[in-house]
């Protein structure tokens, strides 16, 4: 019953800010192999509205973009919702780098460190697919020449796994 | 080989599976194929055709809203006068509220989440829960024709029709009625394009009201009825006509509606309307009801009420807003030598915010917009604040952004109010005087008003951050894999990536088109030629692409076919480079140049060899054997070369004798189109020096060979740098090929670190009072 009340207030919190006569839920990442600092750059685009939904959801509290502890939270949502993991199915550490608020969208910042390469990767990105039931998140993959894009929503929040032709 | 050509041109062309491989998929293969055949109706120039027809609905509307249960009661007088050459049997209508009941497709047809998403079946079953116990949906009364007589009626979901008693001839009318009721949706609750929003504060409602009444589906020679059911995002498209809205409401409600004011004296204090009458010629906002005495007016319960009267010509619809809450501030704008109010209304919640820039923003769309297409034709802008974050009808539109409780606002919720103020205002023309089919065409009107928005919005200020426009910002849609793009030319109920598809894509493609396709003066023609044909009346996409090309003599459909049709990114990439020098034809140069390349060539491991294994050659010991041909160096200079060189140069003329001296470089350039969306080449060569030239060379040096070319270029400096796509204007998705020598990119997490320990420093700086 909690739960409800909850998220029912949150509803009423928050006004969707999108400049359009529709709201729609997708965010983008985009994970990019840097060959020179032997790292995966990660950068994710959401909706900020969205975001603020999960957080406040997270820490059961109403959370707004100028709180002081904003970055850590969001820190701390995205990297219990997204992950990495290595041909031995290892997780890798999502080292945040920081955030950029453009109007409607927070791009977020994440460096994983000492990747040898981006051949064979399992990915999983299941940020706001709790807060609503239409969310897609969309990561598109880059290592070299070679790319390619993974879909998450409802019906397929489960960690995927890609490798590309040596 | 052949079978590879053949599945990629399959991707290049989704809409083509043939079967064949021998099919032209050249993508400057002409459109003609793909568009509608023209007629007298509409013209392959894309210009109404001579006989184009379109019908004309006027509405007498009676509505009384109930603010103690939150419902509205109407009842509605609809002449229909059929200008089609066709003989109509039954009339559909739109029935829109029906998405708000419990069994409504919209709901049925949600796909939903699994378990292991946690959370979410919390939401859901809360949601669900909500559903359940709300009565949405319009409760239609009696439909009668004029005489009084029942018609019979049939709903179909969000559709109803009504069979007339004998099928109405064509130019003839049809009168009948409609009466109606519904319960108003909470729009924070049920989101939705309308309704109530609640403040707990002061116990009060502010309601948005649109999509209220059963709303006459378009007929029109393109669709027939344009009766495809509501799902939510295909909005609507109506026939214009002439309203007249009486509206009931508590006594002290303030109401803003599509159309004139008939009765202010009857329904708003002297104070009001001498007030409106300064702002009448005022070109700053000027304030109609103050904050003060809207603040009082949130403590007053009035059991009394009034009609407000609006009159509206030659609108597609009518929506209005009614709250004791407003605040209302107006001011003039001169659109054409013409006075139009901009007015605004919000709640104390919605300032400082809303007195400072929402007005002011409705009157910097009405001129810019009327400058790119035609003069705003009617008396009246509004933007109300209300719970829908945003939402556009004829005249009135809907904005939510707000400051924090306390007054101050972020940066972004700033740009958020005044872009979508611009946005909705922007609506005005597209669809509601440009009268697309949204449930079809999404981009129509949301891609052709993100562009026109995005033009304003740099209008405003320098830089402005606008969120859609620019080539660089659609990259990252662009480069997501296939499986998550749709063409623009998709039905507005099953785009993926709504957003990305029908605002960005096509607010970009038509900045790049301006930009760096035709260029200012012949795209700014040619859209404000298709505004023209087309506005108040019912425009299809080929109508579009055609008027863009028929007032510019600019052949766009392989843009139309790549951008519109297509989900091919672009990426163009510059392969290699070869340098080439001019051959003189003085052969002391030529043939020592040769001479010296010849001779610096490495001898073969058995040459080498050879010169030391071999004692003597057989034509050493039979010197008989030596001829003309053992003898003769194809390289050594004769007088024969000399005499032929003389005989060439006398012949040069000036010019050719210095190019000949500058000794000039050509340049052979490797091009491939690995995206697949042909586009303009655009390159920059930074030479020796350091100076730079640019060459802009058109789409169509792809129009033999779609993949791969290569283009000459002269210059007589050598150049250092060749880049492609200098300033991001085609959004290139791939900046790592776009340079000859290839240049290594900084990544753009990389850029972000540096910009961070610059605003570190930077602040740093100011705290040790350096800055």
């Amino acid at each position: 019953m909690l739960r409800r009340s909850i998220i029912g207030t949150f509803i009423f919190c928050f006004t969707s800010f999108l400049v359009s006569a529709h709201k729609y839920y997708t965010s983008i990442t985009q994970v990019e192999y840097n060959v020179t600092t032997q790292s995966a750059e990660v950068i994710m685009n959401v909706f900020s509205d969205d975001l603020l939904l999960a957080i406040s959801n997270q820490n059961k509290r109403v959370v707004k973009m100028t709180d002081k502890d904003f970055t850590t939270l969001t820190y701390h949502y995205l990297d219990s919702r997204f992950a990495i993991k290595d041909t031995k199915n290892h997780q890798l550490k999502n080292e945040y780098v920081g955030l950029e608020v453009n109007r409607d969208m927070v791009s977020i910042y994440f460096e994983i460190r000492s990747v040898r390469e981006l051949d064979m990767v399992s990915i999983k990105q299941i940020s706001l697919l709790e807060t609503n039931k239409e969310q897609t998140n969309i990561v598109n993959l880059r290592s070299g020449k070679q790319k390619t894009s993974m879909v998450f929503n409802a019906g397929n929040p489960g960690m995927q796994t890609v490798k590309f032709d040596q | 080989m052949k079978q590879i050509l053949f599945l990629l041109s399959v991707v290049l062309f989704p809409f083509y599976v043939s079967g064949q491989n021998d099919y032209n998929q050249n993508q400057f293969q002409q459109l003609g194929e793909l568009l509608p055949t023209s007629n007298n109706y509409r013209t392959a120039s894309g210009a109404p055709g001579h006989e184009y027809w379109q019908q004309k609905v006027d509405y007498e509307i009676q509505v009384s809203l109930n603010d103690d249960n939150q419902s509205l009661k109407g009842s509605e007088k609809i002449t229909y006068f059929n200008n089609s050459p066709d003989l109509l049997p039954y009339l559909w209508i739109q029935l829109d509220q029906n998405l708000f009941k419990s069994n409504s497709d919209t709901y049925l047809t949600e796909t939903s989440s699994n378990n292991t998403v946690g959370k979410a079946m919390d939401f859901q079953a809360f949601e669900a829960l909500n559903r359940e116990t709300f009565d949405g949906g319009f409760k239609i009364g009696a439909i009668k024709d004029a005489s009084g007589k029942s018609l019979k009626y049939i709903i179909s979901k969000t559709m109803m029709r009504v069979d007339l008693p004998k099928p109405l001839n064509p130019k003839e009318k049809f009168l009948f009625s409609i009466d109606w009721s519904y319960n108003i949706t909470n729009q924070k609750k049920q989101n939705g394009r309308s309704g109530y929003e609640y403040f707990e504060g002061d116990q009060n409602y502010l309601y948005e009201m649109a999509q209220f009444y059963p709303r006459l589906c378009v007929y029109n020679d393109a669709a027939g009825w344009q009766n495809k059911q509501f799902l939510g995002d295909g909005e609507f498209a109506l026939e214009f006509g002439d309203y007249k809205v009486s509206i009931t409401v508590p006594s002290d409600h303030v109401v803003a509606a599509t159309g004139t004011l008939q009765n202010p004296d009857l329904v708003m204090k002297k104070s009001w309307t001498d007030r409106l009458k300064k702002a009448s010629t005022s070109d700053k906002p000027i304030k109609i009801i103050s904050q003060n005495e809207a603040e009082s007016a949130e403590k007053n319960r009035s059991k009394t009420s009034k009609t407000w009267i609006f009159h509206a010509e030659n609108v597609r619809d009518f929506a209005w807003a009614s709250s004791r809450k407003f605040i209302w501030d107006a001011m003039n704008v001169k659109v054409g030598g013409k006075d139009v109010m901009a007015m605004s209304l919000y709640p104390k919640e919605g300032n400082p915010l809303w007195e400072m820039f929402s007005t002011q923003a409705i009157a910097h769309t009405l001129e810019v917009y009327s400058r790119y297409t035609i003069n705003y034709p009617y008396p009246v802008a509004w933007s109300i604040n209300g719970p829908v974050g945003g939402m556009e009808y004829p005249m009135i539109c809907f904005n939510g952004p707000r400051p924090e409780t306390d007054g101050s606002y972020s940066a972004q919720t700033k740009y958020a109010l005044i872009g979508v103020v611009i946005h909705e205002v922007g609506h005005n023309f597209f669809p509601m005087i440009v009268n697309s089919d949204e449930r079809q065409w999404t981009w129509m009107d949301e891609g052709l008003n993100t562009f026109c928005q995005y033009l304003t919005e740099q209008e405003w200020e320098e830089k402005y951050p606008s969120r859609r426009g620019e080539p660089r910002d659609i990259v990252p849609y662009m480069s997501s894999d296939k499986s998550v793009l749709d063409p623009i030319m998709t039905n507005s109920e099953s785009i993926i990536q709504f957003g990305p598809n029908a605002y960005a894509k096509p607010a970009t493609a038509l900045n790049i088109l301006r930009e760096t396709v035709m260029g200012r003066e012949l795209f700014d023609f040619s859209f404000k030629q298709y505004v023209e044909r087309w506005a108040f009346k019912h425009p299809e996409p080929a109508d579009f692409f055609r008027s863009m090309e028929d007032a510019s003599a600019v052949d766009l459909d392989w843009f139309w076919r790549g951008w519109f049709y297509g989900i091919k990114p672009v990426d163009i990439a510059i392969n290699n480079v070869s340098l080439y020098t001019i051959d003189s034809g003085n052969p002391e140069m030529e043939k020592t140049r040769q001479k010296t390349i010849i001779e610096k060539e490495a001898l073969s491991v058995s040459e080498q060899r050879n010169k030391t294994s071999i004692p003597k050659y057989r034509i050493e010991t039979y010197p008989e054997l030596v001829d003309f041909y053992t003898k003769y160096d194809a390289l050594e200079i004769t007088d024969y070369d000399r005499k032929q060189y003389k005989k060439y140069y006398d012949e040069l003329d000036q010019k050719q004798r210095d190019a000949l001296k500058a000794g000039v470089n050509y340049y052979i350039l490797d091009l491939e189109n690995v995206g697949g969306l042909v586009m303009p080449v655009i390159i920059e060569m930074e030479f020796q020096d350091g100076t730079k030239e640019v060459i802009r060379i058109p789409a169509e040096i792809w129009r033999v060979n779609n993949q791969k070319v290569s283009k000459m270029i002269i210059t007589k400096k050598s150049v250092k740098q060749f880049s492609l796509d200098p300033y991001q204007e085609t959004a290139d998705i791939e900046q790592s090929n776009n340079f000859f020598p290839a240049k290594t990119i900084e990544s753009k997490l990389q850029l972000f670190k540096q910009r961070q320990e610059k605003k570190e420093n930077l602040m740093q700086l100011k705290r040790s009072g350096k800055l």
